[in-house]
């Protein structure tokens, strides 16, 4: 078994989650699961309180029903998307209420898919 | 026919129309159930309860008020919408049509607006 990495070139990590802000998307959070940001990319303007606010949310869901694998959040001027990677949580969202939701969806899971090996062996 | 089961009986016409929804269920914020199609494996009390915590923080965000929330977890997806102070919960397997669940929204919840008035105007008198 590989011995586990305790560090993650976060710049690169800051590069992937830039790349995947295109057109439409706010902004992109990576943070742990209490909800202390660690990396963004996009228009941030209270990441700390979104992530805050989402690692509790996603936290509450989680040990109410196992296998919590992704969530999607409807609010009136927007819309919000988080997954798991590892020890931490990805969180992209857009203030236009009209981006598709299944584009949203899909663009966490490119991101959760390039992450998913580096950073699931961080301990 | 009481408003309930008017509204069970709305409910079961969903469970037919989108294709991968199992259950639907409608309780308040306490996680009360009010109507339900079936029972499901998923507690849907303790449910309504964490979707009405997390939709009131949702709020703060920044992006507006919150409307719904979708989980998908293995083999399963929940979407929950508010109309407070009622939560409408639907389950389904991981083919659910999600969109349509949504369509249908609107439309479900001008049926539930006699309901909603008699449960607010309930917690108005309790409290």
């Amino acid at each position: 078994m590989d011995e586990p990495k305790a560090f993650v070139n976060w710049q690169a990590v800051q590069k992937i989650l830039e790349k995947e802000n295109t057109a439409g998307i706010t902004s992109t959070l990576l943070f742990n699961f209490k909800g202390s940001l660690l990396t963004s990319a996009g228009d941030v303007k209270n990441e700390h309180i979104i992530s805050a606010l989402m690692a509790n949310i996603w936290k509450s869901y989680a040990e109410s029903q196992k296998n919590l694998n992704f969530m999607l959040v409807d609010c009136e001027e927007g819309h919000l998307g988080i997954a798991g990677i590892g020890r931490f949580l990805i969180c992209m969202y857009t203030s236009d209420f009209k981006f598709p939701l299944g584009l949203l969806k899909a663009k966490i899971e490119k991101v959760v898919a390039k992450l998913d090996k580096p950073l699931s062996s961080v301990f | 026919m009481s408003i309930l089961d008017v509204v069970e009986a709305h409910l079961q016409r969903l469970l037919e129309r989108i294709s991968g929804l199992v259950a639907v269920q409608l309780s308040d914020r306490d996680g009360i159930t009010l109507a339900k199609t079936a029972e499901s494996k998923v507690n849907v009390s303790k449910l309504s309860l964490v979707f009405s915590n997390a939709s009131d923080q949702a709020s703060k965000l920044g992006l507006g008020a919150n409307s719904t929330i979708t989980t998908f977890y293995g083999g399963y997806i929940i979407v929950q919408a508010t109309q407070a102070p009622l939560v409408i919960t639907f389950i389904g397997t991981e083919e659910l049509n999600v969109g349509l669940v949504k369509k249908c929204l609107p439309s479900l919840r001008n049926s539930l607006e006699n309901v909603r008035e008699k449960v607010d105007s309930v917690i108005a008198a309790t409290s």
